[in-house]
């Protein structure tokens, strides 16, 4: 079954972004960055967008399909 | 105030609402009675809770409070009244069944289904936000 995968914590420290920081600029709580991070909670194409321009990379660098 | 400290705040009052409108009905059902204390407090505790909630979010200002009710927000609060619903419907044949059996009287159940299914959608948010 495909799951939808992330490097969302890696891309955000190398931005130089807390979880904090990410929300803030991308106007979500920090507890949405935290559940996406830990895949507990699939964001919205819209929210993923807005994380990745956030970020300064495609969505696609951050989100990844991976086949179990 | 910041969108972490307004969602603390929803958990509070949610919280606070739902365990008064469980006691009611826990009560009630305990007792055997339609009015274990005032009817009054679960309807207010729920009006002080959004009325404690709406004026946090305008302290807040309108871009925390955007935050503090985003899409995970939004997502988990359908969990919980999608949950709430089917709850609320299983009370029927649940209470039915005890009145059927004179185990209670019409009026203690009427007191206890409203105020169950009143906490359940606050009190499952809560379960399910602190969860997450």
């Amino acid at each position: 079954m495909a799951e939808l995968h992330n490097t969302l914590k890696a891309h955000r420290t190398d931005k130089g972004f807390t979880q904090a920081s990410l929300a803030e600029a991308v106007g979500v709580s920090r507890k949405s960055i935290n559940t996406i991070e830990n895949r507990v909670f699939t964001p919205s194409t819209l929210l993923a967008l807005q994380i990745a321009r956030a970020l300064e990379c495609s969505v696609h660098d951050i989100f990844y399909v991976k086949d179990d | 105030m910041n969108a972490d400290t307004l969602s603390r705040i929803r958990i509070a009052v949610f919280g606070f609402a739902g365990l008064v409108c469980l006691s009611y009905s826990a009560m009630a059902l305990a007792g055997n009675t339609p009015r274990p204390f005032s009817p009054w407090l679960p309807g207010a505790s729920g009006f002080a809770a959004g009325l404690v909630m709406w004026l946090s979010a305008i302290k807040a200002g309108p871009r925390a409070a955007g935050m503090a009710h985003d899409e995970l927000f939004w997502a988990e609060w359908g969990q919980a009244i999608r949950f709430s619903y089917w709850f609320s419907i299983s009370l029927y044949p649940i209470f039915g069944i005890l009145m059927g059996l004179d185990w209670i009287a019409p009026s203690t159940s009427i007191a206890a289904m409203g105020t169950a299914a009143g906490a359940a959608p606050m009190l499952v948010f809560c379960f399910i936000n602190l969860r997450s």
